[in-house]
């Protein structure tokens, strides 16, 4: 209470002017980014939206009626024992003609016998192995290769799609004959696992249910779910698949939008997957994905910046931009107005936390209203229970999310770790390196190739 | 050819080949002269087999060949039979089951269900169609941008491989690139799969299948056993007399029983009775046999031995047949008689129970001789 009085009392002797300066990192950064911007494109959703109704209905009919075979692709490595749930939950998708491909990339355990028998028993259209494990962009464009469907739905083994979200996903093509991938919504399944995984939940909603909706809404969507995500299999097969990863969700769908393509995400197309239920697991599992940012968006596709490219995009300049500037950069900024407050208001440093705190679960209340808009009818009744948690997602971002971000844009620039992922197969990675033309690599070898 | 014992080649006929030949001769013409006469029920094939065998030292080798359906032959069996039907095979398995030939497993073989034929052409075909027209296609992995194809694919006129995704040149296999596995392209239905299904098609009867519903026929050399040895030195039947002979230095039957008419006669003249007969039996021994292999005939040894010790020197033993001692214990009234019996029984028991692990049931039986019963009757009541 007392720290509350002392709050007010410092933030009623600042000037406007030094409220600002004070607190610049929320209001210029976070608040014009997750409530202004957001609130701008929830608004065009919401509009788009209606004015598609009708032409959505359309869509549906015409999908209905073609009737075209959906390849639905499942990669993956020790699967095994989820493809039997998997498998019967296909069979209940309101849009049923499905071919189910699995690709074993290499597993060690009974995967290839559980895959077999269910390949006699008809609930797997097809079965690939790979003996030696290639990775999961390998894996999934070994089944692309071998699929036969007009579409292609890439699926985790260890996700469960709603019964009407491959419908969702599809009609989008019947929408816009431009449109070559749609991004499902993945949401948490074991939120009641533990604080961590309903935190994680919350998070989900955030950064992606929110988040994509309102960026494809803007037409700068940049990743669709390696987890959930329906393609046309014409355009994969012009951009010949999948490239390596960690990221090659995000990486694909950029190449997507160099050839022109329009990608969407659609929040009403559903799947729920498992999370991580102990922080030291998540953190582990974050710092893998946050370094595919600084290689992908930074390294690979450092092309769609330059503005004097015979193929420079707008929209593409902006979906790049957008991620570096608020990711990449603004994440250093943030580290530089932390420093800033232990220096030079030391002496009010816990009311300036606590102020920001209050801030920035102020935000947090605004894009989980955001969030319910967008979710409508589909939020579950677990999903609203843990909405109480939300008084720790400001904590849960600061102290977990940033430095883990930080670590890992810092050694994936420096070190270029994500070259050493153990999720490549050793032999992927090494090609990844080797074929980059710097020094390093022999630093880090220590000998040179022949 | 396979029959004979030595070869005589024309182009070496120096003396000491000559002698080599000679040599073996004289070995095997021993071998035949320790052989006693078969009995009536031993004249059959399987008993024949066994002496040649043991005769010539010879062990039952199949080998491979198209002259036969089953795939191999046993040629040193072959002029014991007249046709080729099953009966070699079954005069085999009959020894082998008897535990008088030792198998070892040269290899498996697939024969057809319908007609046992060996010549099977086996085929992958289509899982959906089971066609045969089917297309091989090596996959390839380009390392460094994850694409997936066949080989044909990424194969340029000149030979070189090159990425249609990445446009590079492949260069080492392991190094960029790899082939991850391979994938069956069905040309009639377009199927791409890649657990091809056997199928099997019988060159002689035409019948289709599938390898798990062929018969699977283990192919073996057969040989002697130690058992098989003293069958063919004795007849099947025979070990026990051959053995009792042995320890006892024991009369043969036919002795064994006039010297009980002697016995008898002498009672009838002095009016006392103080000698008795005794038998023991044992019961099962098919099952002996099976279970104690060529250790049977260890076991007759040590049984005869263990009778040996309890009697007294002036007594007689026998084998009335190929399971059955009988004795004359002379001057030994009933009451003594009983109990050297017990003795005896006591003994057999506890060497069955210390040295062979399951139960032989064993029958005695004890007769004195006395006045009021004639030799042939007493035998008659004896077995
Ligand atoms: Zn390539
Ligand atoms: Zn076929
Ligand atoms: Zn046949």
């Amino acid at each position: 209470m007392e720290l509350l009085n002392d709050a007010l009392n410092f933030i009623s002797r600042l000037s406007l002017f030094e409220i600002i300066v004070t607190f610049w990192y929320f209001f210029f950064v976070d608040s014009l980014r997750y409530i202004v911007i957001n609130g701008i494109g929830l608004i065009k959703y919401f509009i788009d939206s209606y004015r598609l109704k009708d032409r959505k209905v359309l869509a549906r009919q015409q999908l209905f009626m073609e009737s075209p075979l959906v390849s639905v692709l499942v990669p993956g490595k020790n699967e095994g024992k989820n493809l039997y749930k998997l498998a019967r939950s296909l069979k209940k998708q309101s849009y049923k003609n499905l071919e189910l491909i699995v690709v074993d990339d290499g597993s060690n355990d009974d995967t290839p016998t559980i895959a077999r028998h269910l390949l006699k028993r008809g609930l797997i259209t097809n079965f690939f192995r790979n003996e030696q494990r290639g990775g999961k962009a390998s894996a999934a464009n070994l089944a692309l290769r071998f699929c036969k469907g007009k579409f292609v739905v890439h699926l985790d083994a260890d996700t469960l799609a709603r019964n009407d979200a491959l419908e969702k996903m599809l009609i989008h093509f019947y929408l816009d004959d431009n449109i070559a991938a749609v991004g499902g919504d993945v949401r948490v399944n074991n939120l009641q696992a533990s604080v961590c995984a309903s935190l994680q939940s919350l998070e989900y909603i955030k950064t992606i249910t929110t988040a994509r909706t309102i960026a494809s809404a803007f037409g700068i969507l940049r990743i669709i779910s390696g987890a959930f995500g329906a393609f046309r299999t014409d355009a994969l097969n012009r951009v010949k698949g999948w490239d390596v990863g960690p990221g090659l969700d995000g990486d694909i769908t950029i190449r997507f939008r160099k050839l022109g393509y329009k990608v969407v995400h659609e929040p009403n197309a559903i799947c729920y997957t498992n999370v991580p239920v102990k922080f030291t697991k998540l953190a582990k599992q974050r710092f893998r994905w946050d370094r595919s940012l600084v290689r992908f968006r930074l390294r690979r596709h450092r092309d769609l910046l330059n503005i004097f490219n015979r193929n420079f995009s707008f929209l593409n300049f902006i979906t790049i931009m957008e991620n570096v500037v608020f990711n990449f950069a603004m994440n250093i900024k943030w580290w530089v107005y932390f420093f800033y407050i232990v220096v030079f208001h030391t002496d009010s440093l816990h009311i300036i936390l606590l102020v920001n705190y209050v801030l920035y679960l102020i935000s947090n209340v605004l894009q989980y209203i955001y969030a319910l808009l967008i979710l409508g009818d589909t939020i579950k009744k677990e999903e609203l229970q843990i909405s109480l948690l939300l008084v720790l997602m400001p904590l849960y971002s600061t102290f977990l999310m940033r430095p883990v971000r930080t670590y890992a844009h810092m050694m994936e620039l420096i070190h270029k770790v994500s070259y050493f992922d153990a999720w490549n197969p050793w032999k992927v990675s090494q090609k990844q390196l080797y074929s980059k033309k710097n020094t390093q690599k022999n630093m880090i070898f220590g000998q040179k190739r022949d | 050819m396979n029959l004979a014992d030595a070869l005589l080649l024309t182009d070496k006929l120096d003396a000491y080949s000559i002698q080599q030949i000679r040599n073996q001769f004289i070995t095997c013409t021993t071998r035949i002269k320790e052989l006693i006469k078969p009995q009536a029920e031993d004249i059959q094939i399987a008993f024949k087999i066994l002496r040649y065998l043991y005769i010539h030292q010879k062990n039952i080798e199949p080998i491979r060949t198209i002259t036969s359906q089953y795939g191999y032959r046993y040629p040193i069996l072959e002029p014991f039979f007249d046709s080729q039907d099953h009966s070699l095979l079954n005069t085999l398995e009959f020894l082998e089951s008897h535990n008088l030939l030792l198998s070892k497993e040269i290899e498996k073989s697939y024969q057809c269900n319908s007609c046992e034929s060996a010549f099977l052409n086996f085929q992958e075909t289509c899982s959906h169609c089971q066609s045969s027209n089917l297309k091989m296609n090596e996959l390839i992995h380009h390392f460094y941008c994850a694409y997936v194809d066949n080989k044909d694919a990424f194969l340029q006129g000149n030979g070189e491989m090159v990425c249609p995704k990445c446009e590079k040149t492949l260069k080492h296999i392991g190094a960029d690139y790899d082939k991850p596995s391979i994938v069956y392209h069905c040309n009639d239905c377009h199927h791409d799969f890649q657990d091809a299904q056997i199928t099997t098609t019988c060159y002689n009867c035409h019948s289709k299948s599938v390898p798990d519903d062929l018969v699977h026929r283990k192919i073996k050399s057969f040989e002697l056993s130690a058992l098989s040895k003293h069958a063919a030195l004795y007849g099947l039947e025979n070990m026990l007399q051959a053995v009792v002979k042995e320890v006892f230095n024991a009369v043969d039957f036919s002795t064994f029983d006039r010297f009980v008419h002697i016995e008898s006669a002498r009672i009838h003249r002095y009016q006392v009775s103080n000698s008795c007969l005794f038998k023991i039996e044992i019961s099962d021994l098919e099952s002996l046999y099976l279970e104690l292999g060529e250790k049977a005939k260890g076991f007759f040894i040590e049984l005869t031995q263990l009778i040996k010790i309890r009697l007294r020197s002036s007594d007689l033993v026998s084998a009335s047949n190929e399971s059955t001692i009988v004795g004359l214990l002379i001057e030994t009234p009933e009451q003594n008689s009983k109990i050297v019996m017990e003795r005896l029984l006591n003994d057999v028991d506890q060497l069955l129970k210390s040295s062979i692990n399951f139960h032989v049931p064993i029958s005695s039986k004890l007769q004195p001789i006395t006045k009021s019963i004639d030799a042939n009757e007493l035998m008659g009541l004896l077995l």
